[in-house]
C-alpha cells in the first residue's frame, strides 16, 4: 500500500471570472522509501497537490489517503519543509526543533538528544543556541528540515525548500536531502521548479503542465541512488545519460508549450 | 520638510569616498545641540529680564524649585509623593488595560464574530478625547482612585486591543501550517505560536497605550486629585508659582521619556527578533 496517494484529485477556486481548475483529475502514489519529485512551471498546481497532501487544503473531487486513511487535515505524520522555512524566531535552533516533540509532551532530556542527533544530521551541530537571524539561508532550511524530522513523519514535504538558495548553496543541499533521505529512509515528495535538481533528486520525477494542472509525465530515475552509492554529483550531474534525460524533459515542455 | 531633508542629507548619501555614513549619531547629536541652545535662549531670556519671572522663571529659579519641592513639598506633598501618586495610577490602569486588552485582542484576532463585536464598541469611543467623557466617569464614580484609574484605562486598552487583533492577523500562513504539521492541537496553536507571534504587536501596543494613557492622567489630575504631578501644576498655577508649573512640566516630560525608553528596553529583552526574524 503507498504511503500517500491521490486518488483523481480535483481542485478548483471560485474567482471573479468564474471557476479556477488548479488541479484536474491527479493520480499519484507515494511509495515507501521512495523520492518522488513534482515539476512544473508555476501554475501547474504543483503547490496546490503538496497541500492536498499536507492537509492544509482539502481536494474538491478524488480523496487523498494516508496509509490507506483519508486525510483529514494537517498531521505529524507527515511532516513539511516550507520554502520561506517558517521557523519560529522566538526560539533558538534547538527549540525550533524540539518544537514538535514539546508539543506532544515527551521528556525534556528525551527530545532534546533526538533533536541534537537531528542537527548533526543536517550539519548544523555547534548551533544549537543560535538565535535564528544569526543563519544564512541555507541554515536555515536545515533548520527547518531538523524540525520536520524530529515529529518522526513517515513522509516528508517539501515545497520548494531550496528555491530561495543561491547556486552552490543549492547543490550543497541537494547532496544533503539525498544524505538525509537515505540515513532515514522517509518516503519522500518534493517540489520544485529546476530541472537539474528534480533529476538528480528523484526516484520517480512526475512532470506537471499547467491550465488546468495536471500530470503530464512520470520518468523513473536512479541518479540519486548512485549518488548515494558513492558516485560524485559533478560527475553525475555531467553524465551523458544525466543530460539526455534533461534534454528529454525539455524538449517536452517545449512542445507542451509550443501546442 | 520632505524638501529640505533632502537637500541636508544628499550631499552624505552621496559621498564618493569614506566609509558609508552612519545616520544615528549625527542626528543624536544634532538633538543635543537643540536642546542646548534652547536652554541657553531660556537662560538668556530670563536672565536679561527680556520676560517677567512671573511669566519665565529662569532655569535656575526651576532647579532650586525642584530641590525644594523634593524636600519640603508643594501643596500637602513631596515630589516624591506626587511623582508615586501619579506613578501607581498608571501602573495599576496599564497592568488592567494589558491583562484585558491583549486576551480581548487575541480574541478579535482568532474570531471574527468577535472583532464584529468589540470592534464598534472601541471605534466608538477611542476617537473621543478622554476629557470629553471624564465628567461623565466623574458622576458615575466619584472622584476617587477609581474613576482616574478607569480613564487612564480606556485610553490605554484600546490600543493594547488594535494592535494585538492586528498582529494575530498579520500571523504568516506558513508559520500557522507549519506547527499544525508537527502535530499542534487548536490550542497549542495559540499557545505557542500565536501569542509569541504577536509578542512585538503587543508590546507596540503597550508603547502607544503607555503615552496616551500618560497624557490622560496628567489631565485628569489637572481638574479632580487631590495629589499628584498634574494637581501639583494645577494648585500652582492657581498661585501663580510659575517655577513650580514649569518645573511639573518638565517632571512629567522627563518621566514619559523615562517610560518610552523603559519600554524599548523591554522589547529588546522580549523580542530581539523584532525586523531580524
Amino acid at each position: 500500500m503507498p504511503i500517500l496517494s491521490a486518488e483523481n484529485v480535483s481542485v478548483t477556486y471560485p474567482s471573479a471570472r468564474g471557476a479556477v481548475i488548479a488541479l484536474h483529475g491527479v493520480s499519484l502514489a507515494i511509495e515507501r522509501d521512495e523520492f518522488v519529485v513534482a515539476l512544473g512551471p508555476s501554475g501547474c498546481g504543483k503547490t496546490t497537490l503538496l497541500n492536498l497532501f499536507a492537509g492544509f487544503l482539502a481536494p474538491t473531487r478524488g480523496r487523498i489517503l494516508f496509509d490507506g486513511t483519508p486525510v483529514a487535515g494537517p498531521g505529524a505524520e507527515r511532516g513539511v519543509v516550507f520554502q520561506d522555512d517558517a521557523l519560529f524566531p522566538w526560539l533558538d535552533v534547538i527549540g525550533n526543533v524540539e518544537f514538535g516533540p514539546r508539543l506532544k509532551g515527551i521528556p525534556a532530556s528525551e527530545r532534546r538528544d533526538r533533536a541534537r542527533a537531528l542537527l548533526e544530521l543536517v550539519g548544523l551541530a555547534g548551533f544549537e543556541r543560535h538565535p535564528l537571524w544569526e543563519l544564512s539561508g541555507g541554515m536555515r532550511q536545515r533548520a527547518g528540515l531538523a524540525r520536520a524530522l524530529a515529529a518522526n513523519p513517515a513522509a516528508l514535504l517539501m515545497d520548494e525548500p531550496l528555491g530561495a538558495l543561491d547556486a552552490m548553496t543549492r547543490e550543497r543541499m541537494q547532496e544533503l536531502l539525498l544524505d538525509v533521505w537515505g540515513r532515514t529512509g522517509k518516503s519522500v515528495f518534493l517540489i520544485t521548479h529546476g530541472i537539474e535538481e528534480a533529476l538528480f533528486l528523484a526516484t520517480r520525477l512526475v512532470l506537471m503542465s499547467p491550465r488546468p494542472g495536471r500530470i503530464a509525465q512520470a520518468y523513473e530515475l536512479d541518479f540519486g541512488r548512485r549518488y548515494l552509492a558513492g558516485e560524485p554529483s559533478r560527475a553525475i550531474k555531467s553524465d551523458r545519460a544525466f543530460i539526455a534525460m534533461r534534454e528529454q524533459i525539455l524538449d517536452s515542455v517545449f512542445l507542451r508549450e509550443a501546442a | 520638510m520632505s524638501e529640505i531633508d533632502l537637500e541636508l542629507e544628499l550631499p552624505g548619501a552621496f559621498r564618493e569616498s569614506g566609509a558609508p555614513r552612519r545616520l544615528s549619531s549625527p542626528r543624536g547629536a544634532l538633538g543635543f545641540v537643540t536642546i542646548a541652545i534652547l536652554l541657553i535662549v531660556w537662560w538668556v531670556a530670563s536672565d536679561l529680564r527680556l520676560v517677567p519671572a512671573l511669566f519665565l522663571p529662569s532655569p535656575a529659579d526651576v532647579a532650586f524649585k525642584l530641590a525644594d519641592v523634593w524636600v519640603d513639598g508643594f501643596a500637602d506633598a513631596t515630589l516624591a509623593q506626587h511623582l508615586a501618586a501619579s506613578l501607581a495610577r498608571i501602573v495599576a490602569a496599564l497592568v488592567a488595560a494589558i491583562l484585558i486588552g491583549v486576551p480581548v485582542g487575541l480574541a478579535m484576532g482568532l474570531s471574527r464574530p468577535v472583532r464584529a463585536i468589540v470592534d464598534p464598541i472601541i471605534e466608538f469611543y477611542r476617537p473621543i478625547p478622554p476629557l470629553a467623557y471624564l465628567p461623565l466617569v466623574i458622576i458615575w464614580f466619584g472622584i476617587g482612585e477609581f474613576a482616574k484609574i478607569l480613564l487612564i484605562y480606556l485610553a490605554a486598552f484600546a490600543p493594547i486591543a488594535i494592535a494585538t487583533a492586528a498582529g494575530v492577523r498579520n500571523l504568516p500562513e506558513s508559520r500557522l501550517n507549519a506547527a499544525r504539521s508537527l502535530g499542534a492541537t487548536r490550542w497549542q496553536l495559540v499557545a505557542h505560536v500565536v501569542l509569541p507571534n504577536t509578542l512585538p504587536d503587543i508590546l507596540t501596543g503597550i508603547r502607544i497605550g503607555l503615552g496616551t494613557g500618560w497624557s490622560t492622567l496628567v489631565a485628569a489630575e489637572l481638574i479632580a486629585a487631590t495629589r499628584g504631578l498634574g494637581f501639583m501644576i494645577q494648585s500652582a498655577s492657581q498661585f501663580l508659582v510659575t517655577d513650580v508649573v514649569v518645573m511639573g512640566i518638565l517632571v512629567i516630560a522627563f518621566v514619559a521619556f523615562a517610560l518610552e525608553l523603559a519600554i524599548r528596553f523591554a522589547q529588546r529583552i522580549l523580542v530581539p527578533w523584532q525586523g531580524r526574524g
